[in-house]
C-alpha cells in the first residue's frame, strides 16, 4: 500500500485540492531535493492489509492490541493394507499474535511569521515527506524482523556466526544464509561488499527449496519453498550490469550495454530495488516466499494526520498503528556478500546493520555548515 | 492495567514530558534476560526507575539479587545500593505488546515536580517527609527491580556506606507499608 496524501485525513486534503496540483507543482521548482524517498519496500513484500478494531484482541494485563493469526495444520497422508487403519492425529492448528505499534512523524511546529520567510511550501513538503519517512522507519523494523527469523534459523542449527571462516570451518551452517560466491574466497573475514554473481542468485533461490539439517543430522529446514521476490539495494543491483557476455548472451549484454539492466526480474525472481542504503545496507539481499507463505503486515484504521494552529504557532504530526507478523519464519532467506559476519560481534558488523533509527535521514546536503556553491572556496 | 504500581495524581499524564527510548541490559543485574518478555526474570515493570545513558534506559545496580523474595517488595540485596545517576519512571506495564515490537521503555523525563502514587517502593507508613531513592528490590514473584525506597529503608544516616546518591524526591504521603505519594524533586544527597 502506498501511503498517498489520500489516505491522511481531510484536513489535509482539502487544503491540496484548494491550493491545486497546479501550484504544487510550481512550488516543487522552487526548492533543492536532499534526497530519493521511496515507498515502503516492505509493503511490496508483503502486501498491507487495513484492519479494523473488531479484528484485534486485547490483553488481560494491558491496554494494546494484538491480531491473531492461524497457522495453516500440519497433516500428511499415508499408505495402508485394504485391512488397514490410517494412524489418527488430532487436529491442534498453531497461531501467533502480532502485536501494533505506532510510528509518528515528529511533532513539527514553525510560527506564522518565520513561515513567511519561505518561498517554498515547507509545511507541504514536510507533511508529504514525513509519510515517506513514517514508511522508512517501517521497512527498518521489517527488516530487523526479517533478520530476526533467520538468525532464528541459524540458531536453531546451532550454527556459529556466520563467517567465511567459521563456513570453511565447518561451523557455520547454512539454514536461512549464504555467503557470496565472491565472499567464500576472500582470504580474511571483512565487511566489505563484494559483487553478487549469479550463481549466487541461483543458490539462494535452491535453498528456500531444500531441506538442510544440522550437524546431528536434525532437519532444521524442511524446504518446499519457492522463492518470488528478491530484495536488494539499488547499489549492489547495478552490478547486474557487470554481468558478462557468459551471463546474457548478447542480445541481453547489448541492451545493458545501452541502458543498463532495466527489468524487474533476474533469473524467475521479481526484483524489489530500495535507495534506502542506510536501511538495507548493501551486501545484504533477501528472497522472499509468496507472502501467504510468510507473514502478515497491518495498519489498523488510517494513517491520521493533526495538524493545528494556536495564535501564530502552527504545528503538525502524522502517525499510524502497524502490526507486522512472520508466522513461518523458514520463509526467507539471505544471501551476504561479505565474508564477515553479521550475526556475530565482529566490531565493523554495525557497517551491515540498519543504522540508528535516530540516524535515519541524515541530510546529503552540508548548508548547515556553510558549505554551498559559490560560497564554497574555489581553487 | 495502568495503575497496577503507578497512578500519576498530579498535572495528568498528557501534562508530562516522557521519551521512547531502547532498552539496553545491566548485565550485572539483568543477565541476558529480555525485559520485554512479561514472563522473564529481567521483565521490566510499570514503575521502575530507570537511568538514561548513551540513548538508552537501563536499570541502574552493580551486583544481582542476593536476598530471598518475601511477601512483599523488599531490598534484594542485603545492604541497599541506592543509585547515583539521575532515573526516570518507566510508565507502561510489564509486556505490553506495543513495547514487545519496538523494544523501547517508555518513561517520563519531566518535567520535575510532578507527583504519584506508587507501589513500587519500599517504606513504612511512618515515612511521610524521608527523601526516596533508587534501589534494586525483589517483587513477591521473585521478579528483581529497580524501585524507590525511603531515606529510612535504606538506612541514610544510619548505617549506609558514604557516598553521594541520586534521590528521585520526597514522600508527601506515606500510606502504608509498599505505597506512598512521592513528589518528583531531584537532588544528590551526600551521606557523609
Amino acid at each position: 500500500m502506498d501511503y498517498t496524501a489520500e489516505m491522511v485525513n481531510s484536513g489535509f486534503i482539502e487544503r491540496l485540492e484548494t491550493e491545486g496540483p497546479t501550484k504544487t507543482a510550481a512550488a516543487s521548482l522552487n526548492y533543492i531535493k536532499d534526497r530519493l524517498r521511496e515507498s515502503s519496500f516492505a509493503d511490496m513484500i508483503i502486501p498491507n492489509e487495513r484492519v479494523v478494531r473488531g479484528d484485534l484482541q486485547r490483553s488481560t494485563e494491558h491496554d494494546t492490541l494484538v491480531k491473531i493469526v492461524d497457522i495453516e495444520p500440519g497433516s500428511r497422508a499415508m499408505a495402508v493394507n485394504f485391512r488397514g487403519q490410517p494412524t489418527a492425529q488430532y487436529v491442534n492448528g498453531k497461531r501467533y499474535a502480532i502485536g501494533f505499534f505506532t510510528i509518528s512523524s515528529l511533532k513539527f511546529e514553525i510560527v506564522e511569521q518565520e513561515l513567511m520567510a519561505y518561498e517554498m511550501p515547507v509545511t507541504r513538503i514536510i507533511e508529504e515527506n514525513s509519510l515517506k519517512d513514517m514508511v522508512e522507519i517501517k521497512d527498518r523494523e521489517f527488516l530487523n524482523h526479517v533478520e530476526a527469523c533467520i538468525d532464528g534459523m541459524q540458531a536453531e542449527a546451532n550454527s556459529t556466526a556466520f563467517s567465511t571462516t567459521n563456513i570453511n570451518a565447518g561451523t557455520a551452517i547454512s539454514v536461512s544464509k549464504l555467503k557470496g560466491t565472491l565472499a567464500l574466497q576472500a582470504q580474511a573475514d571483512s565487511f566489505a561488499s563484494l559483487a553478487i554473481q549469479r550463481n549466487d542468485i541461483v543458490r539462494l533461490k535452491k535453498l528456500l527449496k531444500q531441506q538442510v539439517a544440522d550437524a546431528n543430522g536434525t532437519v532444521i529446514r524442511q524446504g518446499r519453498l519457492r522463492p518470488a521476490v528478491m530484495l536488494m539495494t539499488e547499489s549492489d543491483a547495478d552490478d547486474f550490469d557487470q554481468w558478462t557476455l557468459e551471463d546474457y548472451g548478447d542480445r541481453l549484454q547489448s541492451e545493458t550495454a545501452l541502458d543498463g539492466y532495466t527489468y524487474n526480474k533476474v533469473l524467475g525472481l521479481r526484483v524489489i530495488r530500495t535507495i534506502k542504503n542506510d536501511i538495507l545496507r548493501e551486501g545484504n539481499v533477501y528472497v522472499f516466499t509468496a507472502p501467504e507463505f510468510f507473514g502478515r503486515n497491518y495498519t489498523l484504521n488510517d494513517v491520521k494526520f493533526y495538524i493545528d494552529k494556536i495564535a501564530n504557532r502552527i504545528f503538525w504530526q502524522a502517525w499510524m498503528d502497524v502490526g507486522m507478523g512472520f508466522g513461518n519464519i523458514a520463509s526467507v532467506v539471505k544471501l551476504e556478500l561479505y565474508s564477515d559476519a553479521s550475526d556475530g560481534a565482529a566490531p565493523g558488523a554495525a557497517a551491515v546493520r540498519p543504522v540508528a533509527e535516530a540516524d535515519i535521514g541524515a541530510q546529503n546536503n552540508k548548508a548547515s555548515e556553510g558549505l554551498t556553491f559559490p560560497a564554497i572556496s574555489v581553487f | 492495567m495502568a495503575g497496577r504500581y503507578v497512578e500519576l495524581t498530579n498535572p495528568g499524564y498528557s501534562s508530562l514530558f516522557t521519551r521512547d527510548l531502547s532498552y539496553t541490559n545491566n548485565q550485572a543485574v539483568d543477565g541476558a534476560a529480555d525485559a520485554f518478555d512479561p514472563d522473564s526474570s529481567a521483565a521490566l515493570h510499570e514503575g521502575e526507575w530507570l537511568e538514561m545513558s548513551g540513548g538508552s534506559f537501563s536499570r541502574g545496580g552493580a551486583a544481582p539479587a542476593d536476598q530471598a523474595a518475601g511477601a512483599v517488595l523488599q531490598l534484594a540485596l542485603a545492604g541497599a545500593d541506592p543509585g547515583t545517576a539521575p532515573c526516570f519512571l518507566n510508565f507502561q506495564e510489564r509486556g505490553r505488546y506495543d513495547a514487545q515490537v519496538t523494544r523501547k521503555a517508555h518513561c517520563i523525563v519531566g518535567p520535575e515536580g510532578f507527583e504519584l502514587r506508587t507501589k513500587m517502593i519500599i517504606c513504612s507508613g511512618q515515612d511521610d517527609g524521608d527523601r526516596v531513592f533508587v534501589v534494586t528490590g525483589i517483587l513477591p514473584s521473585g521478579a528483581v527491580v529497580r524501585c524507590l525506597a525511603s531515606a529510612t529503608a535504606i538506612g541514610l544516616g544510619n548505617g549506609l556506606a558514604a557516598g553521594t546518591y541520586h534521590s528521585v524526591g520526597i514522600i508527601t504521603q506515606a500510606h502504608g507499608q509498599n505505597d506512598a505519594s512521592v513528589l518528583t524533586q531531584p537532588a544528590s544527597i551526600t551521606q557523609a
